[in-house]
């Protein structure tokens, strides 16, 4: 009885460990990564591949129209 | 599974963007109803070209005005009918990014989101129109420049500063290109007593509208009904007629620009010098404007090359990098 409390005692401080060394990661490089994924994704080369197509369906289209 | 989609929904128009295809949909926001039993007669083209010519019991609304949302319910119906049309049904839920304006109050914002999920929306997000835009135009707005875009739709014009991926200045005013039309269908009533509809005003606008003085001037002949006697009758309008009817509507869109410029920080003020300010939106095709906002601002204008669809474009590139965008949409700023 007294092993399996141990063992729940040690799985809490495990998981409360590993959680607060988590959260104390430091957060400023996940931020500056997310801004740099951000503006590249706004970056007239990306822009390029989504914009391009749609030109093209909107010329077959307009040709198919009355 | 559902494709996501993205909502350019104007006053005038509204496009549909989907993920990995493109724009699929392009109509006039207007809807017709059966006024006594409430039931949907068409949408779109369909029911624009009923505007002021429905029997007693058709009514063709615009369900926006001022780019915002002046009935509830007939919006909801709009929007589930327009997401029907592009596969959307009860099995396929999407998620749907829909472009605002950026002056849209809480309220607004609320009423707009709840109608695409009670049309059948999974998750809806709001962009605003000018960041939209200026994605769709393809400009650097990835980099630490000044980016100037201006967007006249039909019942607002919206000028921003944009840089590294976020609005610098904003100056929205709820005046747009359908205020124009109510301009002329004054000044025609005024001045030569005959009553015209909003199509004719419209058709008067394309035709010879045009906010500076611009080569090969015509004039028209406008059909409408004499104010005194009931009957049909006819009259000229010449350009000058409509720029002077117009001004005051047009002067307020400049003015909009103007206080943009003054708002956006001394450093970017260059940038605009060199790169110019981009026009986007149906207002922006009206004759002479880009030369009228020359004029007062001393700053170049560029017409964007789809200045209808830059909108929606721009807000289909944020559905198709939802995840690296997720924080272009209102509300997730951090």
């Amino acid at each position: 009885m007294r092993i399996v409390l141990i063992i729940v005692v040690l799985i809490c401080i495990f998981i409360f460990g590993f959680l607060a060394t988590s959260r104390r990661t430091p957060i400023s490089d996940d931020s500056v990564d997310d801004f740099h994924k951000h503006l590249d994704a706004l970056s007239p080369e990306t822009r390029k591949f989504n914009i391009e197509p749609t030109k093209n369906i909107e010329l077959e289209d307009s040709s198919d129209g009355p | 599974m559902a494709r996501d989609l993205a909502i350019d929904l104007g006053t005038a128009n509204t496009l549909v963007y989907m993920k990995g295809k493109g724009i699929v949909l392009n109509e006039p926001s207007v809807i017709a109803m059966n006024r006594q039993t409430g039931e949907v007669l068409a949408t779109g083209h369909e029911a624009w070209q009923m505007i002021g010519r429905t029997p007693g019991y058709i009514v063709a609304v615009r369900p926006l005005r001022g780019g915002a949302i002046t009935d509830f319910d007939v919006t909801e119906r709009m929007i589930r009918l327009l997401l029907q049309r592009v596969g959307v049904s009860r099995f396929t839920r999407p998620k749907v990014v829909i472009c605002v304006p950026s002056a849209i109050t809480e309220v607004e914002r609320r009423a707009v989101t709840d109608a695409a999920r009670r049309a059948g929306a999974a998750d809806a997000q709001l962009i605003e129109q000018p960041m939209a835009a200026a994605i769709g135009a393809q400009l650097p707005i990835d980099e630490p420049i000044g980016n100037m875009i201006i967007d006249i739709g039909g019942g607002t014009s919206e000028t921003a500063v944009i840089s590294l991926g976020g609005i610098v200045a904003l100056e929205a005013v709820r005046v747009g290109s359908f205020d124009i039309d109510v301009a002329i269908q004054n000044y025609v009533r005024r001045e030569h007593g005959i009553a015209i509809g909003e199509r004719t005003a419209e058709d008067i606008k394309v035709a010879i509208g045009s906010a500076a003085v611009t080569p090969n001037e015509v004039q028209a002949e406008v059909n409408g009904r004499d104010l005194m006697q009931g009957l049909p009758k006819t009259v000229v309008l010449t350009p000058e007629e409509i720029r002077y009817a117009i001004d005051d509507t047009v002067t307020q869109i400049v003015q909009s620009v103007v206080r943009c410029l003054a708002k956006a920080p001394a450093e970017l003020a260059q940038d605009f010098l060199v790169r110019g300010i981009h026009l986007v939106g149906g207002g922006g095709l009206l004759r002479g404007l880009a030369q009228r906002i020359e004029l007062e601002t001393h700053v170049p204008v560029l017409m964007a090359d789809m200045p209808l669809e830059a909108v929606v474009l721009g807000a289909g590139h944020c559905i198709e990098n939802y995840d690296q965008l997720k924080r272009m949409f209102m509300g997730q700023r951090r």
